[in-house]
């Protein structure tokens, strides 16, 4: 048994939390867990993934094509990780687009260039089972200003039954409470919204 | 009195934490180091326990590796447990104490960590550190995951202090970054009594008898490979005829396929290559007929093992680097070791499954990230000040050498800034402007460093610059933290590793102290910035300019940030000066015109100057 998770976004959108977050969870159900993160230059404005790995894992990083979710809090950010996903990879995606340099560094007077194909396009054609959601957007619609990670990390838990089979919805708000401590409650309303959201797209 | 902290029986942590618990389990008193991805966790980790549990083990962010070791070396000569903790460069620094020392033996147990980072993810270079083991003769443990990491810490104490050598405990950044679960131990908060034996005649290199020293590092090492055999490491499981040596995280990514393919091997876990535990090396050749040797880096391993071959006269055959299966180049993963285990066995063992198409999807531009300074950062100003200043003395960019050096300061190489020539290692940016002046550049040379960096290792090329005559521009851009690594406190910070107040050393005094033209500039104040700029370049010798203004980042944090800035759509041509030339993260473009976002601007104000219609201005109180 066995469940890969692969976190991914931008430094600074809290990827690194979602991902003890949820090894947190794990091995409060005596569940192994293994958490590999990018740190320090990764920090600068670049990309960031975490890989989280239960069960019965060994490598430090998911194998290529394993993963059972993807998790992206950046538009274009999930397209960067086609080489883990299969047909059965349950991808949730934050449409929230964070520039990258790329106006910097195209020359100063090119306009930055835009891909032909739609990213949303993109997503789907990768794998069926994707959801693009208005992380950003749907927390202000709760009246909290930041929350974006936590939110997404519902949607990806209402998604993807698997998931929940391991670890149940109290039992991933107990880790939120215990590794965001600020504002637990509030936290946990974003993650239960998330997971609501989610839950919806399962049901369609 | 605090209140005593219970502690789970059982907890997540980074591997360089890992070593952290293992160190204070093993009652370590004095942890020294200094800051370098991927080993900075360690000693972050470790204050903020030793702080918490009000521990009294003395905790030091060290000037530099060297410093580091020679501190950690006297407290294990006074009979204490030390550690130090630094990156594959840092141990370069740190060498050549460490090879004394090896002569001179040790009292206290004391561990050498280094995290080496095969793939660069760090920007440095693929540095095997087990050469320095081979070179200095000291034994090397090679962490797979965190868990081992832990328990080899432990070993490592017990071992050096019974063998009375240093030990070079040794991570990658697959482990060191990577979280594991550990089984956590009591924090003994014993103190050892200090005691230095005046010995002449082994303390000083000069009165000892080096060849005597030398010959008993051998034993020693003898002494080592009994302990290990002891504590069953370097585990050797005897399966059938296809044979595989692994060491550090391969181990862990052979393990992930052996359980993937139900696979029968015969394996050796190689804990530690130096010194090379022949007898467990000669229990696994009897076993097979093949051998994978799966080791990150250089053929240290591989190289041996066909030693131990030839000298055993069999017949095996190796699969390595050397017939090149695997590379020497880059990292290793899942997906290689796959591939090397299928050349083993003969078997296509499969790695993928049911992906969408044959090949990815197509990749986008948009995706590509490259480095850039934090919103509001004085070194971008600081850069982007230097290219004004350039300028303004008729000069172009491509005329003018400006040399770069680790840490923060060096993304002045990226793009759209694009200021720094060269950036080599800490404190090189002095020494290599000094040198493009005597081999003949006749422009003005221009060196850039951080404070960090220039405690580290630039003072003594600044003074060997001014001692003869050079003449160049030497700009310390003084932000008070060793910020890319961290936040680490440094001289200029005025703290320690332990959040207590520490002497403040200022760069100003020591510059002044050479007695060479010196000035300090505000990146912020960006009008007599300039001034100042082009008034010190035109001196005649060395002169050195101090940028003074705290981490922006850290700054914030503590007192919030100013007003932010705003883009007046009016004025503004959408012209892409800013986003193009300055590049702050907080400025993105827009069809009509370009937008700062409220949120993320700290207010620094140095984008109103950039901006050539006087389009940004600053926006009302939040």
């Amino acid at each position: 048994m066995r469940y890969d998770l692969l976190l991914c976004g931008v430094g600074g959108q809290g990827i690194i939390t979602l991902s003890e977050i949820v090894a947190t969870a794990a091995i409060s159900k005596d569940l192994k867990a293994i958490v590999t993160q990018d740190r320090g230059l990764a920090q600068r404005g670049g990309s960031v993934k975490a890989h989280v790995r239960m069960g019965d894992v060994h490598s430090p990083m998911i194998p290529k094509g394993h993963a059972h979710a993807l998790l992206s809090l950046e538009l274009w950010e999930s397209l960067s990780y086609n080489d883990y996903v299969n047909l059965e990879t349950v991808i949730a995606v934050s449409a929230t687009v964070i520039p990258g340099l790329w106006s910097a560094s195209s020359g100063k007077k090119k306009t930055p260039p835009v891909p032909n194909a739609d990213p949303r396009r993109m997503i789907e054609r990768i794998a069926p089972r994707s959801l693009i959601v208005d992380g950003d957007a749907r927390v202000s619609e709760l009246g909290v200003p930041r929350g974006t990670n936590i939110f997404m990390l519902g949607v990806i838990f209402g998604m993807d039954p698997r998931i929940r089979d391991l670890i149940s919805a109290d039992e991933l708000a107990a880790s939120i409470a215990s590794v965001v401590r600020k504002k637990p409650e509030e936290n946990i309303a974003i993650f239960r919204a998330g997971m609501e959201c989610g839950k919806a797209s399962e049901s369609r | 009195m605090k209140k005593p902290v219970t502690r789970a029986r059982k907890k997540l942590v980074l591997g360089n934490a890992a070593i952290a618990e293992g160190a204070l389990e093993s009652g370590v008193e004095v942890v020294t180091g200094y800051p370098g991805t991927p080993s900075s966790e360690l000693i972050q980790y470790l204050a903020e326990v030793v702080i918490d549990e009000q521990l009294p083990t003395y905790v030091e962010w060290s000037i530099n590796e060297k410093v580091a070791l020679d501190v950690a070396v006297a407290a294990s000569w006074s009979g204490k447990r030390a550690l130090v903790t630094m990156k594959m460069a840092g141990l370069n620094v740190a060498a050549d104490t460490m090879i004394n020392v090896a002569y001179k033996g040790v009292r206290g147990g004391l561990l050498i960590y280094v995290a080496d980072d095969p793939g660069t993810h760090a920007g440095c270079t693929e540095q095997d550190s087990r050469y320095y083991s081979l070179l200095s003769r000291l034994p090397i443990l090679d962490a797979a995951d965190p868990g081992d990491a832990h328990r080899l810490t432990r070993f490592g104490f017990e071992a050096s202090e019974k063998i009375q050598l240093p030990i070079i405990l040794r991570a990658t950044t697959n482990v060191a970054h990577t979280m594991g679960l550990i089984s956590l131990g009591e924090h003994p908060r014993q103190q050892r009594e200090f005691r230095f034996e005046k010995n002449i005649s082994n303390y000083t290199t000069i009165l000892a008898d080096r060849k005597d020293q030398h010959k008993r590092i051998f034993a020693k090492l003898q002494q080592f490979l009994a302990l290990l055999d002891e504590e069953e490491f370097n585990p050797v499981l005897l399966q059938g005829d296809w044979g595989v040596l692994a060491s550090g995280v391969s181990w862990a990514y052979l393990q992930e396929a052996i359980a993937m393919h139900g696979l029968k091997l015969s394996t050796l876990k190689l804990d530690c290559a130096n010194p090379w535990p022949e007898g467990r090396v000669r229990a696994l050749l009897a076993g097979c007929r093949k051998i994978l040797v799966l080791e990150e880096q250089e053929p240290i391993a591989e190289n041996l093992l066909r030693q131990t071959i030839a000298e055993s006269g069999s017949s095996i055959s190796v699969l390595g680097k050397n017939d090149g299966v695997l590379p020497r180049v880059d990292e290793y993963d899942f997906e290689l070791v796959m591939e090397a285990l299928s050349k083993l066995t003969g078997r296509e063992l499969q790695t993928k499954r049911r992906s969408t198409s044959n090949s990815d999807p197509p990749k986008s531009d948009r995706s590509k990230r490259s480095l850039t300074f934090c919103i509001g950062c004085q070194h971008r100003a600081t850069y982007f000040l230097l290219g004004r200043a350039i300028r303004k003395l008729g000069l172009k960019k491509d005329e003018v050498i400006v040399t770069g050096d680790i840490g923060c300061t060096s993304l002045g190489a990226f793009k759209p800034l694009e200021t720094l020539w060269t950036e080599v290692t800490m404190g090189a940016s002095i020494g290599l402007a000094h040198g493009f002046k005597i081999a003949g550049n006749s422009k003005p040379v221009i060196a850039t460093l951080g404070d960090s960096t220039f405690f580290h290792s630039g003072i003594a090329p600044l003074i060997n610059a001014i001692q003869h005559g050079s003449e160049l521009t030497v700009v310390i851009m003084d932000n008070g933290w060793t910020a890319m690594t961290g936040f680490q406190p440094n001289p200029s910070t005025g703290l320690t590793a332990l959040q207590r107040p520490a002497t403040r050393i200022s760069v100003s005094q020591i510059v002044a102290s050479l007695g060479v033209p010196w000035k300090a500039i505000e990146p912020y104040k960006v009008e007599a910035a300039i001034e100042t700029i082009v008034e010190m370049v035109k001196l005649p010798g060395v002169k050195v300019i101090v940028a003074t203004e705290e981490c922006a980042l850290q700054r914030v944090r503590r007192q919030g940030p100013e007003d932010p800035y705003q883009v007046n759509p009016e004025t503004c041509r959408a012209c892409h000066t800013c986003t193009r030339t300055f590049a702050c993260p907080a400025i993105s473009e827009g069809e009509q015109h370009h937008v700062i976002d409220s949120v993320t601007c700290i207010g620094c104000g140095v984008c109103a100057f950039v901006c050539p219609f006087g389009a940004i201005e600053e926006a009302p109180s939040r």
